[in-house]
């Protein structure tokens, strides 16, 4: 095992030497992100990120701190913070927030009423909090392959995101664990939208 | 060769064969390459001795330096071919042997210098040995051979004594390419003929110049060596001291000292960087000069003094090469002082003056140099990747700081902050945050009632965490005691309402950020309390971030200057070791005294009340001011849980019994201090009645009388009788302002002398009743509490004790007038003459203790006074009875004609008398205490003019 790995190390110092002979350095490295992904209990959070990092989504275990994720895309990298959402850490979710860039919330569409009030509610002290008011929001309305789940627009109405998120960024997309093309999409959505913020400060 | 045949055998006819045939050979050998020795009778020679090394055999030659005297062992054939010869030496005697016709001798003869005795072609160019041997001339003078030959010992081998003097000047620098010196050759007289004796067979000698000795011409004369010696060794000094002078200077300190030096110390600094910046070149040039400087005087001195101690180059008797002291210790001595220690006495001290007068002889070094140094020196420069030179690390300039303590003037806090400042960057928040535990934190459903905001206030902090829930660690907000500016207490504002409305932003760094990050951040307007936390992954599940604590600016601060920082409010100098301050000499402001807990009272009285109760009865209400019951004691009694009490008032039964405060002519043993809502007094037989509201009060008599004896309760009573007074001018009454309440309060302890005197001593009975008129809230200090309180301050041996006995049995003593006399001279009669009028058993003064209570007694006696007056309009027939024979009975038509003018209100004397104890009263009650005396006079001028009135 640590034989490959040593083999694999020295095949990447290879690569980087043979890079930086012939193309004079490495290529130019991609931008890194700092998000932080929150959502309550069982909205799908942890099997989203494991499947974009191609990893098995099988025996996910709800999340009871926090866990970091570095999610490669072709133009970004994605290094996102998921916090668990159970009712009891969810008071604790505004300690996370410092050094985002950007927001992924996740909720499911399919769940009960109850719970996408809370959702509801999570989602608009989180556009609300001042860490987080200004950035970027991707809102993924998950388990759209459930029969029970609700559309995008019954799930735009109910949220108020319209009135409430005017002005700010933000990416309402449905999406399901199966429907990977959906989730890129939406991702490099977001990206798309980082850069923007970043490009603007640059000129700010 | 044939001419020396031919001359030998002319010389020699006996041998005539012998030579015949030598001079053969001799032709034979003249022909051949070969060296004629095989001719001749000499066989060989070899040095006896080696002379201490000075003579040798090498390559066939022997060598021997100048003056050198030796023993050469020659060997020969024993016994010549013919029989007449006599040659061999065993058989020579001496006296054959004059100037030698025939006897064997050895003669050498100078070889010319070109080397011609190794190479046997060039002997051809120079005339034959031989010829040169017979001629005297040619002899050299330079090797003597001493003697003639003598027996060696063994048949065939002589020995002869060879000195070789000394070579002239000049001869030992030509001395040709055989190794120098000259050299010689050897000619033999075998007593016939000469034969020469060329280079083989070991018959050559080289006479080398010596290198040392006595005198030797060869070498340079003793000063001249002596000054090469002193300039080699100025040499390595100069090099030397370049080294120090330019090398202790790093180019840090240059740099210091040419930005911070004096002027000149700035000029040479800027002359001596340009040099000093190629740092390695100059290290090997200078390193290099020195090493060959030293080498060279190290060997110099080794040529020019002789090896050994007593070396005088005659006595070369040690066998063996030996070590050179004399030298090596010379020049250790020379280098160590000349070349080491006074370059770096005169350098350490002048080292910038002296490198910047050279710079440019070290330029030329340099340059000269270069070829070999400049290599070198960039060889180091890339081996060390930094040039050789003291550097300052943190700890370093630390360290120099510390040790330069007694030196520099530095003090010592600014060394403490100095370290901590440098100290900044390796410390990290962990280190000195205060652990949660330890923080004054709030809940954030706190309400911010009076008890909190107390709380707050004592805790002497600026800014408070807030959390939400149980867990302390969940920080939600940070309350500023800014923010309670605009906050009523109150109002029990709820904290979150306003943390909501400030909303301060959380600030959070993680337990391993260093102390500058923080600084910078508190610095940029952030909240300077930060949240410590860190990322905690131990046990089972995700990682969380876990609240270790607090950092506040001051925390680094404090890390700075390495000292704690105390404000006015700190209760800890240090939050992490707990220390407590100090004893603090201002009086802390502790309200949380006046917080009521809802245990302690049944009645709820907000705080501010309670501390305007308490500041009330301890200045105004007689019994209770500090000179009789401390503070202390006082609140403590007010937060009895009976004592603050609480009566609704019945709309339907508005006579009910419980209505009623006090009744008339029922004993009471308690005093009453309505703090809210209304009371009806109603005075006396007529039943006048009144409203009264708040703080006013009512039967102190009823506490006193527990205390006082007989005369205090008169002098209660007296003081009730004055207060009846006051109460029969309603309209006056109501006419005072706040500040006079007291007197009118004092309305109320209305009682009769006669009441008193048919009750009992113990008991009060008021002569008023007092019923409320709407809910109210009162103070109720029973005469068991008010003497506990006492009891209690005594107890706590306060300085008022003494008054407090005074107050307390102040019937025991009965030499009361001697003290109130004085003070009130012309009183005293007056007050006499009424109480004897009156028939009261005792004097007025009874009971004076200290200068306050003249003050409270003489009010009595005005009261008194007064009661006596309306006494004399109630009961004037018994009082004149009661009054003694020396009254005349026109004073009483007086009085009573004042009395009755009184009663109208119209008559000036009494208008202007009532004023007159109006004022008095007032001041008294005011505490204007100092104006005792004058009161005093004027009161008893007002008794003296009342006294002739009487009398």
């Amino acid at each position: 095992m640590s034989d490959l790995r040593i083999t694999e190390a020295f095949l990447y110092m290879d690569y980087l030497c043979f890079r930086a002979l012939c193309c004079k350095g490495p290529p130019p490295a991609r931008p890194e992100y700092d998000l932080v992904c929150i959502g309550l209990t069982g909205s799908g959070k942890t099997s989203l990120l494991s499947k974009l990092c191609s990893e098995s989504p099988d025996n996910v275990v709800s999340t009871t701190g926090f866990s970091i994720k570095a999610v490669p895309f072709q133009n970004a990298i994605l290094n996102v913070k998921e916090l668990g959402g159970a009712d009891n850490i969810r008071k604790y979710w505004s300690r996370y927030y410092q050094g985002s860039q950007g927001v992924i919330f996740v909720l499911d569409s399919a769940s009960s009423e109850d719970d996408l009030e809370a959702a509801r509610n999570e989602l608009h002290s989180a556009l609300q909090h001042p860490q987080l008011c200004t950035l970027p929001f991707l809102i993924l309305a998950n388990h759209q392959d459930k029969p029970a789940a609700r559309s995008v627009q019954e799930i735009k109405k109910y949220f108020e995101l319209e009135p409430l998120a005017r002005g700010k960024r933000w990416i309402l997309q449905p999406c399901s664990l199966d429907d990977m093309d959906a989730l890129k999409d939406s991702f490099s959505q977001l990206i798309n939208l980082l850069e923007e913020k970043d490009h603007e400060a640059v000129r700010m | 060769m044939a001419a020396a045949a031919a001359a030998a055998a002319a010389v020699g006819v006996r041998l005539r064969d012998c030579c015949s045939r030598g001079a053969v050979l001799l032709l034979f050998f003249s022909l051949s390459p070969r060296p004629p020795a095989a001719a001749a009778w000499l066989l060989g020679l070899r040095p006896e001795d080696t002379a201490g090394g000075r003579v040798s055999l090498e390559g066939g030659t022997l060598r021997a330096a100048e003056g050198t005297s030796f023993l050469l062992r020659v060997y020969f054939q024993p016994g010549p071919p013919a029989t007449a010869a006599p040659v061999p030496s065993p058989t020579l005697n001496s006296g054959e042997n004059g100037t030698g016709d025939w006897a064997p001798r050895l003669v050498f003869i100078e070889e010319p210098p070109g080397g011609g005795g190794v190479a046997p072609s060039a002997v051809p160019t120079r005339p034959p040995g031989p010829q040169r041997c017979r001629e005297q001339s040619d002899w050299a003078s330079d090797v003597e051979v001493l003697g003639p030959l003598r027996p060696g010992g063994v048949a065939g081998s002589a020995l002869v004594q060879v000195r070789v003097r000394e070579l002239r000047k000049g001869e030992a620098e030509r001395g040709g390419a055989g190794g120098g010196g000259k050299l010689f050759s050897l000619c033999a007289w075998d007593g016939r003929a000469w034969h020469h004796h060329g280079a083989a067979g070991g018959f050559l000698l080289r006479v080398r110049p010596r290198l040392y000795g006595p005198g030797g011409d060869l070498l340079p004369p003793a000063w001249l060596r002596a000054l090469g010696a002193l300039l080699l060794l100025a040499l390595s000094a100069l090099f030397s001291g370049l080294r120090l002078s330019l090398l202790s200077l790093d180019p840090v300190e240059l740099r210091v000292l040419r930005n911070s030096g004096s002027a000149a110390e700035q000029e040479q600094a800027r002359r001596v960087q340009a040099v000093r910046g190629r740092g390695t070149h100059l290290l090997c040039t200078l390193l290099l000069g020195q090493a060959g400087a030293n080498a060279a005087l190290a060997g110099w001195l080794y040529t020019s003094l002789p090896p050994g101690f007593g070396g005088t180059g005659e006595d070369y008797s040690e066998e063996g090469i030996h070590f050179p002291w004399l030298p090596a210790l010379v020049c250790t001595g020379a280098v160590f002082l000349g070349a080491e220690i006074c370059p770096y006495s005169v350098c350490s001290r002048h080292g910038l003056a002296i490198a910047s007068h050279s710079v440019c002889l070290t330029r030329l070094l340099m340059a000269a140099a270069f070829p070999v140094c400049y290599p070198l020196g960039r060889l180091l420069d890339w081996a060390l990747r930094q040039e050789i030179s003291t550097f300052y690390t943190r700890e370093k300039l630390l360290e120099t700081l510390r040790a330069a303590d007694p030196y520099s003037d530095l003090v010592k806090e600014e060394l403490n902050i100095i370290q901590g400042a440098l100290e900044l960057r390796t410390k990290v928040v962990e280190e000195v945050l205060t652990p949660l535990g330890d923080c004054f934190m709030l809940r954030s459903d706190a309400v911010l009632d009076f008890a909190t905001v107390s709380e707050i206030l004592r805790s002497g902090y600026t800014r408070i965490p807030v959390y939400e829930g149980d867990q302390r660690h969940n920080i939600v907000d940070i309350l500023f005691v800014k923010d309670l500016a605009f906050v009523d207490p109150d109002d029990c504002t709820p904290l979150l309402t306003v943390t909501r409305f400030y909303n301060r932003p959380l600030h959070c760094v993680f337990n391993d950020t260093r102390l500058d990050t923080v600084l910078e951040e508190f610095k940029k307007g952030k909240s300077h309390l930060a949240i410590v936390q860190r990322v905690n992954n131990e046990g089972e599940g995700d990682p969380f971030y876990e609240v270790m604590g607090i950092v506040t600016l001051e925390d680094i601060i404090e890390e700075i200057i390495k000292s704690e920082i105390l404000d006015e409010t700190d209760l800890y100098t240090d939050n992490r070791k707990k220390q407590r301050v100090p004893q603090r000499e201002r009086k802390r402001h502790d309200f949380s005294l006046f917080k009521l807990s809802d245990t302690e009272m049944r009645v709820k009285i907000s705080p501010q009340l309670l501390l305007a109760t308490h500041r009330f009865m301890a200045t105004e209400v007689e019994p209770f001011k500090s000179l009789y019951l401390s503070e202390k004691i006082l609140l403590r009694l007010l937060k009895h849980p009976n004592v603050i009490q609480e009566l609704k008032f019945d709309e339907k039964n508005k006579k009910a019994p419980e209505h009623y405060l006090y009744q008339r002519n029922r004993p009471v043993d308690y005093f009453v201090l309505l703090l809210q809502g209304k009371v009806e007094v109603e005075v006396g037989k007529e039943g006048l009645r009144f409203e009264n509201g708040a703080f006013t009060y009512y039967g102190v008599p009823a506490i006193m009388t527990t205390a006082c004896s007989d005369n205090d309760v008169r002098k209660v009573g007296s003081l009730a009788g004055s207060s009846v007074f006051l109460n029969r001018s309603p309209s006056r009454c109501s006419g005072l302002n706040r500040s006079e309440s007291p007197n009118r309060e004092r309305s109320d302890f209305g009682g009769s002398n006669t009441q008193l005197y048919s009750s009992s001593n113990n008991l009060y009975m008021p002569d008023y009743s007092v019923h409320i008129l709407s809910d109210v809230q009162f103070v109720k200090i029973t005469r068991q509490q008010y003497q506990n309180a006492l009891t209690a301050c005594h107890m706590d041996s306060s300085p008022q004790s003494p008054d407090m006995e005074a107050f307390t049995d102040g019937d025991s003593t009965k030499a009361p007038t001697t003290r109130g006399t004085p003070q009130t001279p012309k009183d005293d009669p007056a007050i006499t003459l009424l109480n004897n009028r009156n028939s009261l058993p005792c004097s007025r003064s009874d009971g004076l203790r200290s200068p306050s209570e003249v003050v409270y007694l003489r009010m009595e006696e005005l009261a008194f006074t007064q009661e006596e007056m309306t006494d004399f309009e109630e009961h004037s027939t018994q009082q004149l009875t009661l009054s003694p024979a020396a009254v005349p009975t026109r004073a009483a038509s007086d009085s009573e004609c004042c009395n009755i003018n009184l009663d109208t209100e119209t008559s000036p004397c009494s208008s202007d008398f009532e004023e007159n104890v109006g004022k008095k009263l007032l001041r008294t009650l005011s505490g204007q205490k100092r104006k005792r005396s004058p009161e005093g006079e004027r009161t008893s001028e007002d008794n003296s003019n009342l006294t002739p009135l009487i009398t």
